[in-house]
């Protein structure tokens, strides 16, 4: 199958997957041009599925492209969880003390992003010292344990209601009950961001090299680096603040998208890992609200459920055992 | 067209780490057209040398001058390429895409090949014999394989200075004449500089223009067919 014929494939795929996520529910409802429940609920859930999945997924592309390690993803180097972290900070800290903001969910979402971003750099200043990758998974897990002992701490002495929201919170949910006019404010800065990875399509290959040949080849590879941090953080901060957590289709997703293509080309792989990301998104999505479900599954149990076996086949197919 | 030129300028220039200097202030300089053999026993500072040339370390003191100027690192890519011994793992590379990697300097911002750079990666392949496995996935190559397409990236780079860092450790003996007859003619054909750690007496003696020695703290110049043994005394 030629690179244009796949690329059309997703495209379909992605369609009839969208087409599902507005048709499927807990409630089969008609399509009315007034019909709440659609206009409201499923549509701007299947649009924040289709974006968040993308998001995630390729800034997953671009850990594994930056530290050249297959298992690198948001999750696993405890991006994620210094998002955590931030929106554990808001629900707790700023409620208790009952520090005032302009706007509390605001508050909330720049603290998750500027917790991504605190994490990366950490592990980008940690990735000096370091040899081997692999061992900055390790490092990388350590931190996502260190992030959630605190946020235990939070847990432990934060009020029920704070708890309750917390806890919700970090199940994970594509179904986010906001005004279009708010949504907006968090997909447009995550448009802007994959477009911008577009532009560094030709430093990601030169990455690909390793940081030697890279630098050999012309790349500034301190900007690149501190460029893919930037990206990544506010990707995984924005989208950690929409949706909560999201695991493992950052890590999962690269993979499926170079082994569909055999390539790993950026300007291939980039907008594979985007369509791809964007359907699996949209399957986790599905598959958390089907029909005879009362209410909705957590959306990390199904990521987990999907993403977890990848990742175990990662391992094996790259001979990590 | 072999042009007795100057193009890199080691002006007292010592080399090492700060617990640990590995040369005396270095002297000596490298012309336009000259194929040289960098030799010496390991841990003299060979690899050390290359790393300074391409300002992934800094000297410990002096400088290294090319065309009588300080090189920028941005400049590295249109003025030197290199090949270390070390294989780079890349899924989804095949040998092409790998050669064509040596084009992008030479490309836009999205790495559109034009026809040019598709012309110079496909002599390049010619030239090293790669067309067989032009569409094979590098990580299914040898590792004598994997060197030839190293060898052939850095050539299609097209800078005046190539840097080799033992670049036919893990090649058979037709390869390595391959590499080495290819060596010889790009420095008198095209007027190139190629600069070759290895411990191949045989190809300095016979290749080469001439040799650098590292030894008890010095570089040493000598004509390439002076080098007798391993030891270099």
């Amino acid at each position: 199958m030629t690179i244009s014929k796949k690329i059309i494939g997703l495209l379909i795929l992605l369609l009839g997957l969208s087409f599902l996520g507005v048709a499927l529910g807990s409630v089969l409802v008609s399509f009315d041009a007034d019909n709440e429940i659609i206009f409201k609920l499923r549509i701007p859930r299947t649009i924040t599925a289709i974006i968040a999945g993308a998001g995630i997924s390729v800034a997953g592309l671009l850990m594994q492209t930056l530290f050249r390690n297959p298992l690198a993803g948001p999750s696993v180097l405890g991006i994620s969880s210094g998002s955590t972290l931030g929106v554990a900070l808001g629900i707790f800290v700023i409620n208790t003390l009952g520090i005032s903001s302009f706007n509390e969910k605001f508050s909330i979402s720049l603290l998750a992003i500027l917790g991504a971003l605190a994490v990366t750099f950490l592990l980008l200043f940690v990735s000096k010292f370091l040899k081997k990758s692999n061992t900055l998974l390790i490092v990388g897990l350590m931190v996502g344990y260190f992030v959630s002992s605190v946020v235990n701490v939070f847990s432990f002495y934060g009020d029920k209601t704070n708890l309750q929201s917390f806890v919700y919170w970090g199940l994970g949910s594509f179904n986010k009950e906001i005004e279009y006019s708010t949504l907006w404010v968090y997909y447009l800065p995550i448009l802007v961001l994959m477009f911008f990875i577009f532009l560094i399509q030709k430093p990601l290959n030169l990455l690909l090299m390793g940081e030697k040949y890279a630098v050999s080849m012309g790349l500034n590879y301190k900007r690149i680096r501190l460029i893919i941090i930037l990206i990544v953080g506010l990707l995984v901060g924005i989208i950690t603040a929409l949706c909560g957590p999201i695991a493992f289709l950052g890590i999962a997703t690269p993979h499926l998208a170079r082994n569909f293509i055999k390539k790993s080309d950026h300007r291939l792989v980039i907008p594979f890992t985007l369509l791809t990301g964007a359907s699996l998104g949209l399957i986790c999505d599905i598959i958390s609200r089907l029909p005879g479900l009362d209410g909705s599954l957590p959306l990390n149990a199904v990521t987990s459920f999907i993403g977890a076996p990848i990742v175990v086949w990662i391992i094996f197919k790259n001979k990590m055992v | 067209m072999n042009q007795e030129k100057t193009i890199i300028t080691f002006h007292n220039l010592e080399i090492g780490y700060t617990d640990n200097t590995l040369s005396n202030p270095i002297n000596l300089s490298l012309q336009e057209g000259e194929l040289v053999a960098l030799m010496g026993l390991n841990g003299t500072g060979k690899t050390t040398l290359f790393k300074t040339i391409l300002k992934e370390q800094l000297p410990l003191a002096g400088e290294i001058r090319f065309k009588g100027k300080n090189l920028a690192l941005r400049d590295l890519q249109h003025s030197i390429g290199v090949v270390y011994t070390e294989r780079t793992h890349i899924f989804g590379f095949t040998v092409r895409d790998m050669v064509a990697m040596g084009r992008m300097p030479h490309t836009n911002r999205f790495g559109k090949l034009t026809e040019k750079d598709n012309a110079i990666i496909d002599s390049y392949i010619s030239q090293l014999e790669l067309y067989k496995i032009e569409n094979k996935q590098i990580d299914n190559l040898s590792d004598g394989q994997f060197q030839k397409v190293m060898i052939a990236r850095a050539l299609a780079q097209e800078t005046p200075v190539i840097l080799l860092d033992e670049p036919t450790a893990f090649l058979d003996v037709k390869n390595k004449l391959i590499i080495y007859n290819l060596l010889k003619k790009l420095a008198k054909e095209q007027n190139k500089t190629i600069l070759v750690s290895t411990h191949h007496i045989e190809f300095c003696n016979d290749y080469c223009d001439k040799a650098l020695l590292l030894k008890d703290k010095k570089i040493v110049e000598k004509s390439a067919i002076e080098i007798k043994s391993p030891d270099f005394d």
